[in-house]
């Protein structure tokens, strides 16, 4: 009898799922720990918590739930659009922005298009892009951030998208925006760029490219936000994405109907006019930044400048170090299935949670 | 699986229309919650409409899938790995499979999506009744599936296992068959010996979505999950199951799938990541262990079941067997002239399906949300309307 699951296409079939932070309560399984002793910084959520104002929403929400949300997200596609000046035919809500990626993927490739992307770039755009039977073409990284020249070079006839994560995750590295601007102006106008910006919230400002100006000179530029991050919403599932309204249209008529939840909605409004908690979590980050890359220039560890909310580092031995780690409960994140498998990505957490990962790995490398 | 058509086609438009009319309807929908619970009477308003068109549960959800998410409330800023984990344990056990035989949707409508992405394409078939929940169909059409709809029988408007059957039999290549038990909106069910039977003796290439989304409202003992197909290790079925319904969720989008692990795993490369978000989670898993809820929702809809049966006996008014939170029955005009008469009145009911006329299904919400109802029914039927 033939299997079913024998007559997925080969690029289905060759996909190796993506892999997540560690959850805290199966390492507190594995390992007998504490729940609450246990330190994760292996996903680079926002270690502040729920914004404030979000919290309140959330609760103000929990009455209506039993009614199917808004499809058209309709206020928080209002919010966002005053919020960044664009007009809500503009605004396209997502799943948390992975949703936005794979929309993308499904609304704009098919079999026999190509992908252009950086080695060691977000790991979902090559699984998205091998979901659609569409090729990857992995241009390698520079100083493990994107090469701009290098994939600009690499654009082929059927090249439908080009990815660009900035900063990059999982290496924390920045494209200025005068690279950017230079790279969006010599792209073919066939070939869709998007710029997922999912830890921009977290540059200062100088280094923050004007991706609304871009939109508007550029109709072939998908900008995808999250909440995830720096807004502190990852386990409620809201991401956006930025576009002309024709490539917005056309990615609507893709998604899930009802693919972003009632509460994330709610939350996603008030956390957006939170401005006091996003700028708590950027100084926070800061700090932390240099807690963490200062202990690691102490033990002589390599890293790799980060414009993110979180570091890599090279370590000879990377996974006897995670297993150490794991073994003392701290969650990080190995990067074996990025092929960095002499590093490991930490979080950036509050400044006891830092403390007791810097604490960790200084009786490890004793 | 050709994608091209899921982008290009004229057929995409057209069912991409289909979601978005569907979609604009929750938007305008406004919420009447504070005024539709308890007993109280419930009088319908421009500004609390009576949403009796969605085939939600107007209960709200269990008390502990509240408390539970307001507990786990400053979580929410973590990606949901662990509630998933968890919920998909309760649902292992509850369903008597392991954890790589469930699979967790943003909304049963993800899940049955993924399985047409994973089986449909040219080449092959999508066998539906007609009419039923088209999202399989809408899915399907643009990926350039040939849709085959096969009408419910003529008097019963039971699903017509039979003829589908046929309609596999005379397809070379692959057929996926969607199933919708107990069926939307006619509320009726399909025996589980009839199920059993074709899914049993199926060939190969023929693969089954069976939607239970109104699985936990069936008392009827001619009623089985397929589920049991599953325990049993076959491999030609996903059972699509949701916590939009009886468990009061749909604002919160989950749903689940159990198959076989070789077909969950496959469906899995279709479902976006982290696609269940951390309330919902929390939410589904406590609600599973809250029997009383359940209990309670039955009753209320077997409660407002009996007030509206009453009423369409009274004003001799046709109707089907209802297996489900709704009820499908005769009015005496145009389905969509009876559901704009209602509209004026302030209660939405039904939507539009197809072969119907002279039909509307009708969401069964509290007792006194559905003596409001019964109220404006009698009205309508004094001025000749209803
Ligand atoms: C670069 C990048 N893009 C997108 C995402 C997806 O995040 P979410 O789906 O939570 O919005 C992540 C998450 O880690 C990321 O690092
Ligand atoms: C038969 C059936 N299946 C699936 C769904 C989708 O439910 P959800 O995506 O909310 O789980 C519905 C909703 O009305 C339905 O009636």
């Amino acid at each position: 009898m033939m299997n079913l699951a024998e007559r997925a296409p080969d690029y289905i079939r060759a996909i190796a799922p993506y892999q997540a932070g560690k959850p805290i309560s199966e390492l507190a399984r594995e390992m007998g720990l504490d729940e609450a002793a246990i330190v994760k910084l292996a996903s680079n959520e926002n270690p502040l918590g729920l914004p404030p104002k979000a919290r309140a929403a959330l609760e103000a929400a929990l009455s209506d739930l039993a009614r199917y949300p808004d499809g058209n997200g309709f206020a928080l596609k209002a919010a966002i659009a005053e919020r960044f000046a664009v007009t809500q035919d503009q605004v396209l809500l997502g799943n948390g922005s992975n949703d936005i990626l794979e929309l993308v993927a499904r609304t704009f490739l098919r079999p026999g298009d190509s992908v252009v992307f950086s080695e060691y770039a977000f790991a979902v755009y090559p699984l998205v892009t091998q979901a659609t039977g569409a090729r990857a073409i992995e241009v390698k990284a520079r100083d493990y951030g994107h090469d701009l020249d290098a994939m600009l070079a690499a654009i082929e006839p059927s090249t439908r998208l080009v990815f660009i994560a900035n900063p990059n995750n999982p290496t924390g590295t920045l494209i200025k925006p005068g690279a950017l601007l230079e790279f969006l102006e010599a792209v073919p106008e066939d070939v869709l760029v998007v710029l997922d910006e999912a830890y921009t919230e977290y540059l200062a400002p100088e280094l923050r490219a004007d991706v609304i100006g871009f939109l508007a000179r550029f109709p072939n530029l998908l900008v995808s936000r999250t909440f995830s991050k720096a807004y502190g919403l990852a386990g409620l599932r809201v991401g956006f994405a930025l576009a002309s309204a024709a490539i917005v249209g056309m990615i609507n008529r893709v998604r899930q109907p009802f693919n972003v939840n009632s509460l994330a909605q709610a939350a996603a409004v008030a956390a957006l006019d939170d401005a006091d908690f996003l700028a708590r979590a950027v100084a926070l980050n800061r700090q932390g930044m240099a807690q963490l890359t200062e202990a690691l220039a102490r033990l002589d560890l390599p890293y790799i400048p980060s414009f993110a909310n979180f570091v890599t580092f090279h370590v000879g031995d990377a996974a006897a170090l995670n297993s150490y780690f794991l073994r003392h409960g701290v969650i990080v994140r190995p990067l074996a299935s990025y092929n960095m498998k002499n590093s490991l990505r930490v979080s950036i957490g509050l400044e006891e949670e830092n403390a007791r990962f810097i604490e960790v790995l200084e009786a490890a490398l004793r | 699986m050709d994608r091209r058509t899921l982008l290009k086609s004229s057929g995409l438009f057209m069912g991409a229309l289909g979601l978005s009319t569907l979609a604009s309807r929750a938007a305008i929908a406004a919420p009447a919650q504070a005024a539709t619970q308890g007993s109280a009477v419930f009088i319908p308003s421009a500004k609390t409409p009576l949403l009796l068109n969605f085939n939600e549960n107007s209960l709200g959800m269990s008390p502990k899938a509240q408390a539970a998410i307001i507990n786990e409330l400053p979580a929410a800023f973590r990606y949901p790995d662990d509630a998933r984990a968890a919920l998909i344990s309760t649902l292992a056990k509850g369903n008597g499979l392991s954890d790589k035989q469930i699979t967790l949707g943003n909304g049963s409508s993800e899940v049955i999506q993924m399985a047409i992405h994973a089986y449909c394409g040219k080449g092959t078939q999508l066998v539906c009744p007609d009419p039923t929940f088209n999202y399989a169909e809408l899915y399907a059409e643009p990926m350039g599936t040939t849709i085959t709809k096969v009408k419910l029988q003529k008097d019963t408007l039971a699903i017509d296992l039979k003829a589908m059957r046929a309609a596999t039999e005379k397809f070379a290549g692959v057929s996926v068959v969607y199933l919708c038990n107990p069926n939307n909106p006619t509320a009726t069910i399909t025996p589980a010996a009839d199920i059993e039977a074709w899914i049993n003796s199926a060939p190969e290439r023929v693969f089954f979505i069976v939607d239970e989304a109104y699985h936990e409202y069936v008392t009827d003992p001619r009623y089985a999950s397929a589920a049991r197909l599953v325990q049993a290790g076959k491999k030609n079925l996903i059972v699509a199951r949701t916590f939009s319904k009886i468990y009061a969720l749909a604002g919160l989008r989950i749903g689940y799938g159990l198959a076989a692990p070789e077909i969950i795993a496959r469906l899995d490369t279709w479902a976006s990541i982290d696609n269940t978000n951390l309330p919902a989670a929390i939410a589904a898993n406590a609600s599973l262990q809250d029997t009383a809820f359940i209990r309670q929702s039955l009753s209320t809809t077997a409660q407002s079941r009996k007030i509206v049966t009453q009423a369409l006996d009274e004003l001799k008014l046709a109707y089907l067997p209802s297996h489900a939170n709704f009820i499908f029955h005769r009015v005496n005009s145009s389905s969509a002239a009876y559901r704009e008469n209602m509209k004026k009145l302030h209660i939405m009911v039904g939507r539009p399906f197809d072969h119907t006329d002279g039909w509307n299904r009708l969401t069964l919400g509290t007792p006194a949300e559905m003596q409001a109802f019964v109220k404006a029914l009698k009205t309508l039927r004094q001025q000749n309307l209803a």
